[in-house]
């Protein structure tokens, strides 16, 4: 199927902004457009059960009245393609009653040309697309369900349950009463995969994989089901977990999810209400081992956290927030870093962590090496975190290595990190980019 | 442009499809609302976004193809319907097509009750309202930093067009929620509640119990370390942990699009024990919880399935598609109300609604009474399923110590359960005489296409490998 064109019969961008500019009581405003266009196919045992297209835009619109006393009333809205000039009216009307009932501290949205904002002229709006995504997303599809059957075909021990593939293209344009006027397109990969596989005399077990990034040849899809068809294999004939305090070693999108926890601690709103864990200059853990933590925020390091301009037009800026194991800066919205007397520097981008000093195979031995969890999570208040194990590799210290399945791996992010070694190969996924994998000293273990 | 409009467009982009390929239907949803937020520092009160748009299938016999728009007019329907022939133009026949039942002859009208439509009372009214509730909470507890009220409105107006059907709905509801951040200076904690109620303005109140919940409970978790023991112990789940245990267990587990996959265990133990002869577990739609509807995405008309009977599987939950394919393998499966889509513009799954174990006989103190050693589980937080090999990971912000049948007062967080399903369910040995609704739920089918649901039931007494 081709994609459908976003329509916008009714409204635009121009006629939204001057409907906007007419209103005497908005003494701000910003419209964010978005539009995307979106292809899915399903297969269930590499037969086509679904396919799906669609399209749709839509504009955010933020407005603030004029500042008094330190604050101004607050209100946004959002509105879609199709709809009419008395329903932007209407709209409005409720808007205007809703920033009289929304005191907030006031701030000012960035102008074109103010220090940190970005500029349409200096960035190649595309750069953050697949074109082969954006130019062909139908034949994108068509390559994705080819790369996945030829994978799965290389491993006859696998039956491919189902597979779920979305590519999208998000085109965003932010325009603002200041005279911001910026675009940017980015394209979205989505893949989830189930392999099924029986041992002799076994249950048949499953392996779950879910995947994203900004590019097909991120994706990687092909890689993915082949490491997936061993994963199965090797899950089909899994021990149970032996329970214990112990190295564990946690890799991937789980290491990622891990370390996402601390974009709360870094987060400018969290400082500005005083509901920050650690303050600024504190360190984030007693160091046992291993070397220091550095996590840098990076949005023009690509993943799916990276942008050419955040929500309020401020241009990507590299911003370090956890320096020798403290907490050294923090990145969030202008309306939360003006509130901390701080140069608004752009939201928080990809989360980069420098490369260790081991390699990842030296990681594993004597350790448990878990490669899926049914879920896995820090608390960001605590850092608390647990997850059941799917799969796991006990690797023995003579080299023997066993899979296991069953139980939970627990413990307290910023204690386990006190004594941890990361490898030296690197990853990236959803936000992060980072090793690809990390040791923990003694994690808990319950079955 | 509202979505009623478009029905005339519906029936006959339907009837032009139906000329084409065996089945043909045509579902459109638009929200409205608003939600209501006060912090220290932020106060928000904005509409909810609309998601409004409609979705035409077409099933060839062996696939559905969709398109989606978000533009409500009728010649966007009927753009949408050319469109779709022209594609299934260049896809061959099949030779063996499966039929889909597009149901009874059915023309119907459908609206959740509001004594007081929430629609109509004025943004400062709603934000006074969650202010007062933040304030309720700032005063509650001296240890509360901060916290958040939140009040929000959420009002779906559904339709639904088949060839034997059409359906409209409207379904209305409040959700009212808070957070507090909890401080001793050392230690940080965050716990939120809530509840949400089918109906309209006369259901807020600053008088619930998740705020009293939130004061006692919150203060406790400062400083609380892991388990000091983890491995099996005797628990008691409380209601609404229960509720989490309910919908992972044997919800996701009988949800019929996993058996057309090969992905659910369920499927060969229906008609066989899977748990404690205790156990009842029910799905139902229109029980009136907030997760309640009229029909579903598919325009199936809601009743309850139940799932457990005195420990026996007995029945699972389908959409269109699941149930047609099952059936034509020859198993024959009760078509239930559980074909939902996340918005308009993504796809039908199978999808649980309002989840919950059945009450049973026994007392919250007998339980107690009993037990030598134990936890009592509390405010769940999140829970994944696995179908296929009946593993099960629960997670929560509390485990109270039990010792020589009291609670100590000791807490622990977070805590972790994991385990066999049927292992958990058979060891349940206790259900209590009352069910509670923990009613703020969302499920997501894996990790994504997220639907509101509710689960619930009684406090239970079992075996359970904590963390």
């Amino acid at each position: 199927m081709s994609a459908a064109a976003p329509a916008t019969a009714g409204l635009d961008l121009g006629s939204i902004a001057a409907g906007l500019r007419q209103q005497p009581w908005i003494a701000q405003w910003q419209i964010t457009q978005r539009d995307s266009v979106r292809h899915e196919r399903y297969l269930t045992f590499l037969a086509v059960e679904s396919e799906r297209e669609s399209a749709a835009t839509i504009w955010t619109v933020w407005t603030a009245t004029a500042a008094d006393n330190g604050k101004q009333g607050e209100a946004s809205f959002t509105i879609q393609a199709g709809e009419s000039l008395a329903a932007l009216q209407e709209s409005l009307e409720r808007a205007h009653a809703a920033a009289l009932a929304a005191g907030n501290p006031a701030f000012e949205l960035p102008a074109d040309g103010e220090d940190g904002v970005a500029q349409a002229s200096a960035r190649d709006a595309d750069a953050l697309a697949d074109p082969l995504i954006s130019a062909d997303a139908p034949g994108a599809v068509d390559t994705l369900a080819q790369e996945f059957s030829t994978a799965v075909a290389a491993c006859p021990w696998v039956r491919p349950s189902t597979l779920e593939i979305f590519l999208t293209t998000h085109d965003r344009v932010l325009l603002n009463h200041r005279g911001l006027h910026l675009r940017e397109r980015r394209t979205h990969a989505f893949a989830e995969f189930v392999l099924l596989h029986r041992a002799a005399g076994r249950d048949e077990v499953e392996f779950y994989h879910q995947t994203e990034a900004a590019s097909l040849q991120a994706l990687a899809l092909g890689a993915r089901v082949a490491r997936a068809a061993r994963c199965v294999r090797d899950g089909a004939q899994a021990g149970a977990t032996v329970p214990g305090v112990q190295p564990v070693v946690i890799s991937d999108e789980y290491l990622a999810k891990l370390l996402d926890s601390f974009r709360a601690h870094a987060d400018a709103g969290r400082h500005a209400s005083r509901t920050n864990v650690f303050t600024l200059g504190d360190p984030l853990l007693q160091r046992r081992s291993g070397p220091v933590l550095t996590v840098v925020s990076d949005p023009s390091v690509i993943s799916l956290a990276a942008y050419q301009f955040d929500e309020q037009g401020y241009a990507p800026s590299r911003t370090t927030l956890i320096d020798a194991d403290r907490l050294v800066g923090v990145v969030g919205s202008a309306r939360w870093m003006r509130l901390l007397g701080r140069q608004p520097r752009g939201m928080a981008g990809t989360l980069v962590v420098p490369a260790g000093d081991s390699a990842a195979a030296d990681l594993l031995c004597g350790a448990l090496e878990v490669v899926a969890f049914s879920d896995l999570a820090a608390r960001s208040d605590t850092g608390a975190f647990s997850g059941e194990i799917r799969l796991a590799y006990r690797h023995h210290a003579d080299g023997r290595v066993e899979a296991v399945t069953g139980g939970s791996v627990s413990g307290v992010l910023t204690q386990a990190l006190a004594d941890c070694r990361f490898s030296r190969e690197m990853t990236t996924c959803a936000g992060y980019h980072g090793p690809r994998a990390v040791r923990f000293a003694a994690l808990t273990v319950a079955c | 442009m509202r979505p009623t409009s478009l029905i005339p467009a519906f029936v006959d982009a339907v009837a032009r499809l139906q000329e084409r390929v065996p089945y043909a239907s045509a579902f459109a949803r638009s929200n409205a609302g608003t939600s209501a937020r006060v912090s220290a520092l932020s106060t928000v009160c904005q509409p909810i976004s609309p998601q409004a748009g409609f979705t035409l299938s077409a099933w060839t016999g062996e696939r559905f193809l969709e398109i989606s728009s978000d533009r409500l007019d009728p010649a966007a329907v009927a753009q949408a319907a050319i469109r779709l022939l022209e594609r299934l133009r260049a896809l061959p026949r099949p030779i063996d097509p499966i039929t889909i039942d597009p149901g009874p002859q059915l023309d119907r009208r459908f609206s959740q009750d509001m004594q007081h439509d929430s629609r109509l009372i004025p943004a400062a009214e709603k934000v006074a309202f969650a202010s007062a509730l933040r304030k309720r909470l700032m005063d509650a507890s001296p240890r509360m930093i901060e916290a958040t009220g939140i009040i929000a409105d959420v009002h779906a107006e559904i339709y639904f067009v088949n060839p034997s059907c059409q359906l409209a709905q409207e379904l209305h509801r409040i959700r009212e929620m808070a957070l507090g951040t909890f401080s001793d200076g050392a230690h940080q904690a965050e716990l939120h509640g809530g509840f949400e109620r089918i109906g309209g303005w006369e259901h807020r109140t600053l008088e619930h119990r998740f705020i009293e919940d939130l004061r006692h409970d919150g203060p406790r978790l400062l400083g609380a370390g892991r388990l000091p023991d983890p491995g099996e112990h005797d628990c008691i789940f409380s209601g609404d942990f229960s509720g989490m245990f309910a919908h992972e267990a044997f919800g996701h587990g009988t949800e019929q699009d996993m058996f057309l996959k090969d992905r659910a265990k369920g499927a060969e133990f229906l008609g066989k024990p899977v748990a404690s002869p205790l156990v009842e577990m029910i799905d139902d739609p229109a029980n009136g919880w907030a997760a309640s509807y009229f029909f579903d995405d598919e325009g199936v008309l809601a009743t309850p399935t139940r799932i457990i009977s005195q420990g026996v599987l007995v029945n699972g939950i389908n959409d269109r598609y699941s149930a047609a394919v099952l059936n034509r393998r020859g198993l024959t499966v009760a078509k239930t109300a559980n074909g939902r889509r996340e918005a308009y513009d993504h796809k039908p799954y199978t999808r649980m609604t309002n989840t919950y174990f059945g009450r049973g006989i026994a007392t919250f103190a007998e339980m107690l009474r009993t037990i030598s050693h134990g936890y009592y589980l509390t405010h769940p937080s999140n829970g994944m399923e696995d179908p296929k090999g009946w593993g099960i990971q629960l997670e929560g912000a509390m485990a109270e110590e039990i010792e020589d049948g009291r609670l100590t007062g000791r807490v622990f967080s977070p805590v972790v359960v994991t385990g066999s399903v049927p292992k958990l369910l058979q060891s349940v040995s206790q259900v209590g005489d009352e069910v509670v609704e923990a009613s703020l739920g969302m499920c997501g089918k894996g990790y994504k296409e997220w639907v509101k649901v509710t689960d619930g039931g009684p406090v239970m007494r079992l075996r359970a490998v904590l963390a």
